[in-house]
């Protein structure tokens, strides 16, 4: 649109005009931010456990301040002035510092740029070589023909352990999933109160991850952390499951047609008869598509939930992990075939939901 | 196919299916896998039991033949004249026999799965009034005196993990966001050529298929560390989390590129723009809210999905309640620290959903939402109607 009113305006009328320009963002508010960069670098400069430190001579004193902090604000100030000079409002601003701030907040507690600049002597020297080599020439024999060691049974067995886990918990949970959610949703449930106590235990359920659901369930069962059945890790994945199918399934139901929902209603269907034939149709398609999601979640997740000890391949993961220095092929045996299964498990349902939708 | 001969059909595969799971388990695999002999036993009764009752279904369906026979007489009679019961019927409900068999071949892979993973179900007997127990010492341990010294340790441990695991995805998203941008660009049909588009398409789908602890495992955690956040594991978790966002990512940002009004492209490419300047000036200004919103979906994916690195050294929640070292390690488990570090897990969990809820509501609905709003309800406190939807 610019362009063209430039255009025209110099073949019509010689005189300059000038383009329109978005007006100028409040000043207070883009100082206000600098304010908030400030303080974020005054907090980094507290809490910094690096020490080291540049100067500025200036001839009749030295100005120092903390390196990464300092690197830190320059950066701060360069996001705020980009956003004034290219008049972005205050708002989109305050968002651009606040990734910065969070970013280096983030990076500073997990020693990131330690970490990094480590990499490559790790890579040369000590076992990490040792290591990836073993993880990526796999022991392929392990898996298929020896035992869990200690036991008779096979490892592929505890393949078999693994996709029982997970069907049965996806078709469990994927059931009460369906029932929270429309209890959930103020289209298909009782009353607002209702929805809104629903709502809060699911994201409650939602919000404890599947390890510490594992865990717990198998002290509720009574055994210790080591050596208990399947039945923790199926429980652990039903919650997991719930909270997952719960959340994404009330989104759909949300936003549902609300014109059969009205010729239920006028018909004269009560509640239940209503969710049945006006709801549950509607959402069907959306419940098996997310099945078939969770169920591909749930083979990934039953694999690292054996780290804490259940049953199934997960298990035999985290005790060759634990024998590390004679593990490394067999440990990348179990990984690939990991990924080869959930590879197949995630055609096998792109075709379920080729047939069925 | 009339009815009668899909019933049929229908009991001899049933009946089939229960010899042969019932063969399956004196075969060799059954003698070395438990697992395997269960579920092919558990398969074979439960497909006895369907094709018991196909049989009594199929029995009452031909011993009510003539009824069937009659009613259908009655209704081509009034093909031609005119007969009140044909009007009157009721519309005939579609069979719903294939559908009916995929749910009854459901339930069998059920009760085989559930045979198979061999659940000991008299645990749940016990269990109402463990959870009974372990819960009242867990609330105990919330409602503890916070201002005496050991329990502030403990919340002190916990946030500090908590935070550890946000900044763990907080990176994981930032790493994976700085990639899924031009690799969402570069596997949307509408932007790029089918010779890049399919080998895109097929490393995106690769990654997606791997799982985050493959990554964590076989990748980062050499490279990176193991352990706590100073030894390296929190890296190896972030950068995991990172690369498997990449896959999903990247492939929520294309679907987004691909659904762009075409309009806005059409004017820049005659207007003479280059490829990125489309890509700056059409596409980007659609797709911007929606691929925000996409990345902080990612992070609150990411923050759940780091408690399970954490279990396999990688830093965060999950080190501090995995068992070797953590909370769940204790011989006696120490239910009162338990129920402090799961209520800053879901207190932290939630606040986040919610920032980051309100942020993305804002970003793709604008101010508009509110402001209406607070137009609806004129009359009441202006405070009170901007809080968010």
């Amino acid at each position: 649109m610019t362009a063209v009113a430039e255009r025209s305006s110099s073949t019509a009328a010689p005189a300059p005009v000038k383009r329109p320009e978005p007006p100028k963002p409040p000043l207070q508010n883009y100082l206000l931010l600098v304010g908030v960069a400030a303080a974020a670098f005054a907090f980094f400069w507290w809490t910094r456990e690096d020490t080291s430190v540049l100067f500025l001579p200036l001839g009749f004193t030295t100005l120092w301040a903390p390196q990464w902090p300092l690197i830190g604000f320059l950066v701060m100030l360069a996001v705020v002035a980009f956003c004034w000079f290219t008049r972005t409002g205050p708002m989109a601003a305050f968002g651009g510092l606040s990734v910065v701030v969070l970013s280096y907040w983030a990076g500073s507690n997990i020693y990131f740029l330690d970490r990094v600049t480590e990499v490559p002597s790790r890579l040369t020297t000590g076992n990490t070589r040792d290591q990836l080599a073993g993880y990526f020439s796999p022991d392929w024999g392990y898996l298929l023909f020896s035992n869990v060691a200690g036991t008779s049974r096979p490892i592929w067995g505890e393949w078999l352990i693994t996709l029982c886990m997970a069907v049965v918990a996806t078709i469990v949970g994927c059931f009460i999933g369906l029932l929270l959610a429309m209890l959930a949703s103020p289209v298909s449930s009782f009353n607002k109160g209702t929805s809104q106590t629903m709502k809060a235990i699911n994201s409650v359920v939602r919000s404890i991850p599947d390890v510490a659901w594992a865990l717990l369930f198998a002290a509720f069962i009574g055994s210790t952390a080591y050596g208990f059945g399947a039945l923790a890790a199926v429980l652990a994945l039903i919650m997991f499951n719930i909270g997952i199918v719960a959340k994404l399934l009330g989104e759909s139901i949300d936003a549902v047609n609300l014109g059969p929902l009205e010729a239920a209603d006028a018909a004269g269907a009560n509640l239940i008869q209503r969710d049945r034939v006006a709801v549950l149709p509607a959402v069907m398609p959306s419940f098996v598509s997310y099945s078939l999601y969770v169920f591909e979640l749930n083979i990934r997740a039953s694999a690292a939930l054996g780290v804490v000890g259940v049953a199934g391949i997960g298990g035999e993961l985290s005790r060759q992990i634990g024998r590390m220095s004679q593990g490394y092929d067999n440990v990348g045996a179990i990984l690939w075939a990991l990924v080869l299964v959930v590879l197949l498990v995630d055609l096998l349902s792109m075709w379920i939901r080729r047939k069925l939708l | 196919m009339t009815h009668g001969y899909k019933i049929s059909a229908a009991l001899v595969g049933a009946v089939l299916v229960a010899a042969l799971c019932f063969l399956l388990t004196y075969s060799p695999a059954a003698e070395s896998s438990d697992v395997f002999s269960r579920m092919m036993l558990g398969a074979s009764i439960s497909a006895a039991v369907v094709a018991a009752a196909l049989a009594v279904y199929g029995l009452a369906y031909m011993a009510t033949g003539k009824q069937r026979a009659e009613a259908q007489e009655r209704i081509d009679d009034g093909k031609d004249g005119y007969s009140p019961d044909r009007l009157d019927m009721r519309p005939v409900k579609p069979a719903k026999f294939w559908y009916n068999m995929a749910l009854i071949s459901v339930a069998v892979l059920f009760f085989a799965s559930a045979a198979g993973t061999g659940m000991t179900l008299s645990a749940f007997l016990e269990m109402p009034a463990r959870i009974w127990d372990f819960s009242t010492q867990m609330a105990a341990g919330v409602f503890q005196n916070p201002a005496d010294e050991e329990v502030r340790g403990v919340w002190d441990s916990a946030f500090e993990a908590m935070l550890e695991s946000v900044a763990i995805a907080w990176v994981g998203t930032i790493v994976g966001a700085l990639f899924s941008l031009p690799c969402g660009i570069l596997a949307a049909r509408n932007m790029t050529p089918l010779a890049i588009y399919i080998p895109m398409r097929f490393i995106l789908s690769v990654i997606r298929a791997v799982p985050e602890i493959v990554f964590a495992v076989a990748i980062f955690i050499p490279l990176m560390g193991v352990g706590p956040a100073h030894m390296g594991g929190a890296m190896a978790g972030a950068f995991a989390l990172g690369i498997s966002s990449i896959g999903t990512l990247s492939k929520l940002i294309s679907e987004a590129i691909e659904g762009v009004d075409a309009g806005p492209l059409e004017a820049s490419r005659a207007s003479g723009a280059s490829h990125l300047q489309l890509i700056r000036w059409a596409v980007l200004p659609q797709v911007l809210p929606e691929v925000l919103a996409i990345w902080l979906y990612r992070f609150e994916v990411n923050i759940r999905a780091s408690a399970i690195l954490g279990a396999l050294g990688a830093g965060g929640i999950g080190r501090l309640i995995s068992p070797p070292n953590g909370l769940f390690g204790r011989s006696p488990y120490p239910w009162d620290e338990i129920g402090i570090t799961l209520f800053v897990i879901i207190a932290i969990t939630i606040v986040v959903d919610q920032i980051s809820g309100f942020v993305r509501h804002r970003v793709i609905h604008g101010k508009t939402v509110r402001q209406k709003k607070r137009r609806k309800n004129n009359g009441a406190d202006p405070k009170a109607a901007a809080v968010p939807v």
